[in-house]
């Protein structure tokens, strides 16, 4: 069964509900991919954004050799390396002054330490809490999700039933919800204070 | 049921649900804010624990798929050509029309001794025949030729002056299948319009600026009376 080729041939068919369900998919690893390229949080997603809509647009082009992430990631690197030298080719007609000022206004330059420590704050969070699940689900989450296994796959590895692997996959992933749940709610309540 | 939908995004974020079921999803996502929610932060958990996630807020979906919309609706608006297929039956079919056309169109130019001579002494002709046949149709209610002009491979406009009347009426003559040399000799036997049942003549289009549309039925019938 391949879920993400069903969703592409919906899109193919102009439904963009499908779409919208690839988009909310993805979006956060895009972003963070262009951002590593970039260093610019917010043009990151400007980049990601318009990647997304050229993908729509090119989306009859899209034949599935490579994973659909594969094929957006492509998209959005380029755009990206389009916007850079496009950037770079007007900033030759400005003067040394301006071209100083433009380039110290983009990030391109300069890192941006605050979003690379929520992305490693929030991934230790998130790993704390695979720690602290029972252990037969805690091992049937990470197989799947760190070794990339199928469930059938995973049922043999276990020898248990399929259903067990999915049933103890969602089950990981509703816990892990709700901890996560809890801590945006004291995120919020810090930053209200 | 809900929990039933919760389950079945587990099975779609690892590939594990069938086609069907997909489609029937999809529609629960859009329609159920919860399922829609649930989804967008189990994706967010997934990015989270490949340390691929820089903010919890983001949410990039409306946005995208507005600006979709948007371009969506104006390329709605541009004409694209229709892509073709050279070896199509449908092209090769138009093809087939248009070098027949040609052909019929050069058929005449090909009687005739030399080019040049043959256009202007058929120029000539034709202008004579279009002049004569519309010379006859006005004398039909008794208007007077100001001024015609050809309007197409099959058709002519011609304007009248009405001496009752003191107006004048613009009279469009189609003619059907009947080659541009014959239509003076056709019109001895009466009107030469002719409509797609072949046999009966018709005035196709009759205006004018100022007469009534009563005035113009009267020429009209007229026309037609005269035919009978």
């Amino acid at each position: 069964m391949n879920s993400e080729k069903s969703l592409i041939n919906l899109v193919k068919k102009g439904d963009k509900k499908a779409y919208e369900v690839l988009v909310l998919q993805y979006q956060d690893r895009l972003v963070f991919s262009v951002y590593k390229f970039l260093k610019d949080y917010e043009l990151a997603q400007d980049i990601a954004q318009e990647a997304f809509v050229k993908a729509f647009k090119n989306i009859e082009k899209f034949r599935g050799d490579s994973s659909f992430y594969t094929w957006i990631y492509r998209i959005a690197i380029n755009t990206a390396k389009n916007f850079l030298s496009s950037k770079s080719r007007k900033s030759e007609i400005y003067d040394d002054e301006i071209m100083e000022l433009k380039l110290s206004e983009s990030a391109v330059t300069s890192e941006n330490p605050e979003n690379i420590l929520e992305a490693e704050e929030l991934r230790s969070l998130m790993m704390d809490a695979i720690q602290g699940l029972p252990d037969d689900i805690r091992t049937t989450l990470s197989l799947r999700e760190f070794d990339g296994l199928s469930y059938e796959e995973i049922a043999e590895v276990q020898n248990c039933p399929i259903g067990t692997v999915r049933s103890r996959i969602h089950k990981g992933r509703e816990i892990l919800d709700k901890t996560f749940s809890k801590y945006n709610m004291s995120n919020l309540e810090t930053n209200l204070i | 049921m809900s929990k039933l939908f919760e389950q079945k995004l587990s099975l779609l974020m690892d590939g594990e649900i069938t086609p069907f079921e997909t489609k029937r999803l999809v529609d629960e996502i859009h329609s159920n804010s919860h399922l829609r929610s649930l989804w967008l932060r189990m994706n967010k958990h997934k990015a989270a624990m490949h340390g691929e996630l820089l903010d919890q807020n983001l949410d990039l979906s409306k946005k995208i798929i507005s600006q979709i919309n948007k371009s969506t609706q104006n390329t709605k608006t541009l004409k694209t050509w229709p892509k073709f297929n050279f070896l199509s039956p449908t092209y090769m079919k138009a093809c087939c029309y248009l070098i027949g056309f040609f052909f019929i169109l050069s058929l005449p130019l090909l009687n005739l001794p030399s080019p040049s001579s043959s256009v202007s002494s058929k120029q000539n002709l034709l202008s004579l025949n279009n002049e004569a046949l519309l010379l006859d149709l006005g004398a039909n209610f008794n208007g007077n030729l100001k001024d015609y002009r050809i309007t197409s491979s099959s058709s002519m406009e011609a304007n009248y002056f009405i001496p009752g009347d003191e107006k004048s009426v613009r009279l469009k003559v189609f003619f059907d299948r009947i080659p541009e040399q014959e239509w003076l000799g056709t019109i001895n036997n009466g009107v030469t319009v002719h409509t797609k049942s072949g046999s009966t003549p018709l005035i196709l289009n009759l205006s004018s600026e100022n007469l009534p549309n009563q005035r113009l039925i009267k020429i009209s019938n007229t026309f037609l009376e005269k035919n009978k």
